[in-house]
């Protein structure tokens, strides 16, 4: 067999790759049919619900659980952070800490088991405001968490004798002399919470010694370790199955201390455990995302080129009190002298876990703001100040493609028409609008990724491969892959995911699944694909690199009279099925795919400046990724993460009670979330110049999830001439800042 | 959710002798939108519920002989949007146009609309209506809490978005028990009140009492408009509100009613606001005037002080409303009409 | 209001009480002796107390003195003796439900919610559960063809009803438009969409795009579906292909 070069078909060429192709498993999602974790119910399984600590610092004395266990239909009661008689207190950092778990013959049971819980606290002090710098530094609560300065070359070193910081500090004032524009400003973003609509958790039970969990996971291959670590078993001997999964964006990938409790369980009692977290359970601890607030000074020259940037930025990411990575500050922008500081704050509060675009979304809103000041300050228009900081970026290569794709977004936001200086626009009643920009940039390189694809004799097609669906269409994708490259029908092609019993692929996180997955299926289907080749090539007696599959048929290129139907080849297998599995490891170079992404958002927006509601008239999103495999999905992907962004400028934030720092707004009827009516026109566009498909596969999820919040910002702002400095933009917010700003 | 009992009776009395059972703690059920999960954050714990959907006395809306309509108990907000005997009260629809989910609207009642447990998150996580005498909304987070009314221990708001206009149009409650046989008709504002105590609940219901209907008397040519701040759709809980009332003669405001709603402890009624209205023509001015003067009492807490804006500007604007202007902010929705008009009376399935 | 019309009133309900075809019979007890006054229907499932006889109140509104002298009829004490509606129930019962068309039967305690009911004794689980109190809409299924979210519904309440889940939708076209504008992506939101828009548009088959934005809000999805299911719905009013 010659050897197998991967590629893509050529545009014109393809069936099903760049089209427009519905999810297959969208009819069992839309009719119930599809079993997420939660859904399963297995024989005799008990149900459990646990106690969530209700403090958000304090230690726990002792538990007295003999009410509870009084309870008919109560089976156990299992501690999980909380002390056996006799043991020492046990500290609690955060509200909602899973303290004892119930299990019960049904849920409601369980529930009424944990509200009978006794459970003797020691309160101790609490500290929740990640805002606050100065009182966290007067309660001890900072951290250090990185900086460092750039200057120009042309500046030169600091001398021998030179205290080092304090040279610095001398040319960073006289950069700042030197601008003929200052800009000072000081700007937030609030802690958001996961809010997966299925909440974190496992079905699980133990088969002799091999546990089998149904785990709702964004990493179904690797998730088995997790648990043979904490349980002292092998991997070997856990299976972890998700078929479906309600929502991750980040924060699913291990088995977590409840995971864990429920297999300790499952095996104290011998029966099936379903244990998921309740909805103010998932908020509190299933996962959020760090706050992050700065001060910012930046020195522009008389065309609006940032030349020296200054910032300190703080936030939480909980108990372990680290913040928004430093690295991207100012985010995308790079002028030539910069100088960062991060402070990390140490809360009462869950530490947070990745969340879509790790500290992008919350760089891009704290630091794109200022420039967009810089405009305001300027009376010049945020475009062009966008376009001309273009300059001055960390990826200089892509100037051009972010300077085309804001051309692209102003056509379609139809920037020059709405366009007016700062809070100089028309006002209709109390209401005005307002444009604002954001851009972003993300890596998304595909992950590691196998698959086993089997090819029947008799003609069926079957793979297999330890992927997850977060809701991306990973399963579709694969299927498409696999069709196309087999010159098949989408429905020929059996898929299956979901499981970590099949070979490995990487976790879902940090958009590398489809990148993954289109590795590891294009890989397999082109091998595969070569050995038919070559049996049909003995039959056809032609040589097998003038064979072509496509339509169903084993074809000679060039004579339509010599084929072969799929069935027919694959008859020529013999007995046994054709077996092969791809290995494809992250970061091997492969023409399949690659990395690197701009792109821009731009917002429009209406804000009532008597009641400071802000409404969103249109968004749009100017979005590059390589080789566009499922328009339909790929477009799904886009308009979700507007959505995100639109949630998290204008709705959500985790809301700490400042004196018990308990998390109060952790229902839905309180943490809010924007619906169907809050969402305005949204437009969303690939941006496909003429090399694009020639990159290859590059991850989606994140980027379009980035640069809304800034945009959003950025165009109240516009509307108002005012800076609203925190998002959400709450109503609350709006009017604090337009009362500050009238004095 | 504690384990109770449960009964479902066909008839007022019957409901009334199961409400009374001595040394039970007893709740009404009707939609359930509330109070179920109320009862599964264990803030209710009933020993029994009475379910009082299934009497067929509280599942109708009609016309009696003065014209006033009665609203039973169990009829949901769907039902009375689509009752043509309801259109004469459009300040009502209009609010539950803006709950608009579909399915708060077929499952929730207009009565336990107006009975909403506070959203006070304080309450709702088991502090109690006062939560520690006030105290824990003083020193927390009360960016939603109550601006006026607020100077005893209750800071939460009352959470009916319907209340306020339907007491701008004169309804009444219906209300029966604890003793078989004694009914009462009472202002729909008097269902209201501030706790003063733990034990006080905020309406003036007792033990085995319930509300059978809401009664609405025939309006005239008045005219009316609710204006709700919200910071998204949906059912999620505005920020403020305010329904108005008013006769227009000869260009002049003759008569008004205004109330606000989620501003403090109970419906808040402007009769101040509303009698400087009086005599004076409806304009952008005299209207904000009339909305300055409905807030003039306000004592704001720590984080809420903006309410007091959005409260003067929901007066403001539903003045403007109400007499058919432009209020100037940004467009409510469309109201929706279902294709089948809908039957004379109305039964819930 | 007149005490005349307040009485007539009363009696209306009187007359409602004891219909013909409602009889006492005892179901499963469990630990207690709890009795459920049932309807038997030809197929032996249990209706709730629900009848379409009895006199209109209407009627009794309009006046007839015949009315006031029937409200006597009924005493306290008999009332409370024969009365199907003073039954209470405590402990696990047996009710039958009519769930996309079949007769079912499941155990229940008076807390027990339908959605509990749905997910765990009939292994329907397309309803989820996502909010404590119905904020996320995430379990909505029609109720006598009205959306209704199972979380907050209690079992007991809707014995004997018509229960309609998105598991019986799968020949509607509302799934088929969320397919074809790919309005879903984790999924666990959509048969709570599925349903609320069923009813929606069943209610406002000609709903503009404006009014479905005005009209959709009682369910939230995560991942952001919002405007694939706006495409959906417009779609689907566009093509008439709602019925």
């Amino acid at each position: 067999m010659a050897e197998v070069t991967y590629n893509w078909p050529e545009n014109h060429k393809a069936r099903l790759i760049g089209k427009r192709v519905s999810r297959l498993d969208g009819m069992e999602k839309s009719t119930g049919a599809a079993k997420y974790t939660y859904d399963i119910n297995l024989p005799k399984q008990l149900v459990v619900r646990a106690l969530g600590c209700p403090h958000a610092h304090c230690r726990v004395i002792s538990v007295d659980a003999s009410a509870t266990e009084k309870v008919p239909g109560v089976v156990l009661v299992h501690l999980i952070k909380a002390p056996k008689p006799g043991d020492e207190p046990v500290e609690i950092r955060a509200d909602g800490t899973l303290l004892v778990a119930v299990a019960a013959e049904t849920e409601a049971i369980a529930a009424e088991g944990v509200s009978k819980l006794k459970v003797k606290y020691e309160l101790l002090e609490s500290f929740v405001a990640d805002h606050d710098l100065q009182a966290a530094e007067a309660k001890k609560r900072t951290k250090k968490a990185g900086g460092g300065i750039e200057l120009d070359e042309a500046i030169g070193e600091p001398g021998d004798d030179d205290d080092e910081e304090e040279w610095e500090e001398q040319k960073v004032q006289q950069l700042f002399a030197q601008s003929k524009y200052v800009v000072e400003g000081n700007y937030g973003i609030d802690t958001i919470t996961h809010c997966c609509l299925e909440p974190h958790g496992s079905t699980l039970h133990w088969d002799g010694d091999r546990l089998k969990v149904n785990h709702s996971t964004q990493n179904v291959s690797r998730t088995d370790d997790g648990y043979a670590d904490a349980l002292k078993i092998s991997a070997d001997e856990v299976d972890v199955h998700c078929e479906y999964i309600g929502g991750g964006f980040g924060s699913k990938f291990k088995p977590d201390y409840w995971g864990i409790a429920a297999a300790e369980i499952a095996k104290q009692t011998g029966r099936p455990i379903k244990f998921l977290l309740t909805r103010d359970q998932e908020l509190k601890i299933g996962g959020n995302r760090p706050s992050g607030f700065i001060d910012v000074k930046l020195g522009a020259d008389e065309n609006g080129v940032v030349q020296v940037w200054d910032s300190h930025h703080w936030g939480t990411s909980g108990f372990n009190g680290s913040t928004v990575s430093v690295g991207n500050f100012p985010y995308v922008f790079r002028p030539k002298n910069w100088r960062r500081r991060a402070t990390g704050i140490i809360t009462d509060n869950e530490p947070s876990v990745a969340w879509r675009a790790p500290n992008h979304p919350q760089a891009c809103a704290i630091t794109q703001t200022a420039y967009d000041d810089l405009a305001a300050k300027m009376q010049a228009d945020s475009l062009d100040i966008f376009l001309r900081n273009l300059e001055n970026i960390d990826s200089p290569e892509k100037s051009l493609v972010y300077a085309e794709q804001l051309r692209i977004g102003a056509d379609l936001i139809d920037w020059r028409k709405h366009w007016h200086l700062h809070g100089k626009g028309k006002r209709r009643g109390s209401v005005v609008e307002g444009l604002g920009i954001g851009i972003h940039k993300w890596g998304g390189t595909a992950n590691s990724s196998n698959c086993l694809l089997k090819i029947h004799p008799d003609g069926g097609v079957e793979s297999y491969c330890g992927t997850q669906d977060l809701g991306t269409g990973t399963r579709t994708i694969c299927a498409m892959v696999l069709a196309e490259t087999l010159g098949l029908p989408i429905e020929a092609v059996k898929v299956n995911i979901g499981s970590s019993t099949y070979p490995f692929s990487g976790a879902s996180g940090g958009s590398t699944t489809v990148g993954a997955v289109s590795e590891s299926h294009r890989r397999a289907a082109q091998e595969v694909l070569a050995q038919l080749f070559d049996l049909v090539a003995k039959r056809l007696e032609v040589p097998a690199e003038k064979l072509e599959a496509s339509n169903g048929n084993i074809s000679v290129v060039g004579y339509s009279d010599k084929s072969m139907s799929w069935k027919q080849a694959c008859s020529l297998i013999g007995i046994q099925p054709l077996e092969v599995t791809s290995i494809y490891k992250r970061g091997d170079d492969s023409p399949l795919s690659s990395s690197n992404v701009a792109g821009c958002q731009m917002a429009r927006v209406a804000v009532d400046t008597d009641t400071g509601v802000v409404k969103i008239i249109k968004m749009v999103a100017v979005q590059d990724m390589g080789l566009v495999m499922n328009r339909k999905t790929a477009e799904s992907q886009i308009y979700g993460a507007l959505i995100m962004s639109i949630a998290a400028a204008l709705f959500e934030q985790r809301i700490n009670d400042p004196k018990t720092g308990a998390f109060i707004n952790s229902e839905l009827d309180s943490y809010r979330l924007p619906r169907l009516g809050d969402t305005g026109e949204l437009v969303v566009h690939f941006h496909e110049p003429e090399n694009e498909r020639a990159r290859g596969v590059i991850g989606l999820g994140e980027p379009p999830a980035i640069s809304g919040g800034a945009a959003i910002a950025n165009a109240v702002c516009n509307a108002t001439g005012v800076r609203v400095p925190t998002l959400p933009l709450t109503p609350k917010r709006v009017l604090d800042a337009l009362r500050t700003a009238k004095g | 959710m504690k384990n109770f009992e449960y009964a479902q009776p066909t008839t007022e009395d019957e409901a009334v002798a199961l409400l009374t059972e001595p040394k039970k703690d007893t709740a009404v059920l009707a939609g359930g939108t509330d109070l179920v999960g109320l009862m599964k954050r264990m803030v209710v714990t009933a020993d029994r519920v009475v379910n009082i959907s299934e009497i067929k006395s509280l599942q109708q809306v009609e016309r009696d002989d003065n014209g006033s309509v009665w609203i039973g108990a169990a009829v949901c907000l769907g039902d009375f949007l689509d009752n043509r005997h309801t259109d004469q009260y459009p300040s009502t629809k209009q609010v539950i146009q803006g709950i608009s989910s579909i399915q708060l609207q077929s499952q929730g009642t207009l009565v336990g609309e107006l009975l909403r447990r506070p959203n006070c998150w304080y309450f709702r996580e088991g502090h109690g209506l006062l939560a520690d005498s006030g105290r824990m909304v003083n020193e927390g987070d009360n960016r939603y809490h109550a601006i006026l009314g607020n100077r005893g221990p209750a800071r939460f708001v009352n959470a009916s978005r319907l209340a306020p206009s339907l007491i701008t149009l004169g309804a009444q409650v219906r209300i029966i028990g604890p003793e078989k046989d004694e009914e009462q008709i009472l202002e729909l504002a008097d269902l209201y009140r501030t706790p003063a105590a733990d034990s006080e609940l905020e309406n003036v219901l007792q033990p085995g009492q319930f509300v059978t209907h809401v009664i609405i008397p025939t309006h005239g040519d008045r005219l009316t408009a609710a204006y709700e701040v919200r910071q998204g759709e949906g059912p999620d809980q505005p920020l403020a509100a305010a329904a108005v009332s008013i006769d227009v003669v000869a260009g002049t405001v003759q008569n008004a009613s205004i109330v606000l709603g989620q501003v403090a402890p109970t419906p808040w009624i402007a009769r101040e606001a509303a009698q400087l209205l009086c005599g004076k023509e409806v304009t952008e001015e005299s209207a904000a005037m009339v909305g300055h003067q409905a807030v003039s009492g306000a004592m704001p807490l720590s984080q809420n002080e903006y309410k007091i804006q959005l409260a003067q500007v929901a007066v403001k604007r539903a003045v403007l409303k109400a007499a058919g202007y432009d209020t100037g902010g940004l467009d409510t929705p469309m109201p929706l009409e279902p294709t089948v008009s809908p039957s004379l009376e109305t039964h819930i399935a | 209001m007149g005490a005349s019309q307040s009485d007539a009133r009363d009696v209306a309900t009187c007359l409602n009480l004891i219909p013909d075809s409602y009889t006492f019979i005892p179901v499963d007890l469990g630990n207690c002796c709890a009795h459920l006054f049932h309807r038997l229907e030809p197929d032996g499932f249990i209706m709730s107390q629900q009848s379409s006889q009895g006199v209109s109140r209407r009627g009794f509104l309009k006046g007839s003195g015949a009315a006031v002298a029937v409200s006597t009829v009924v005493s306290s004490t008999e009332a409370e003796a024969a009365a199907p509606g003073l039954q209470v129930v405590s402990g696990e019962t047996s009710i039958t439900l009519k769930v996309n068309g079949k007769s079912m039967t499941a155990k229940v305690e008076p807390r027990t919610t339908l959605l509990d009911v749905l997910r765990y004794q009939f292994d329907l689980t397309g309803a989820k559960p996502v909010s404590l109190g119905g904020s996320s809409g995430a379990s909505t299924v029609l109720i006598g063809g009205k959306a209704v979210m199972a979380s907050t519904t209690l079992a007991l309440a809707v014995a004997g009803k018509e229960v309609t889940t998105c598991e019986s939708l799968g020949g509607d076209a509302v799934p088929a438009a969320f397919v074809e504008h790919d309005a879903q992506q984790c999924g666990f939101c959509t048969p709570g969409f599925v349903v609320a828009v069923r009813a929606f548009l069943n209610k406002y088959p000609n709903a503009t795009e404006e009014q479905i934005r005005a009209g959709l809000n009682g369910n939230i999805c995560r991942c952001g579906t919002y405007a694939n299911i706006l495409q959906a719905v417009v779609s689907l009013v566009k093509g008439n292909s709602n019925g």
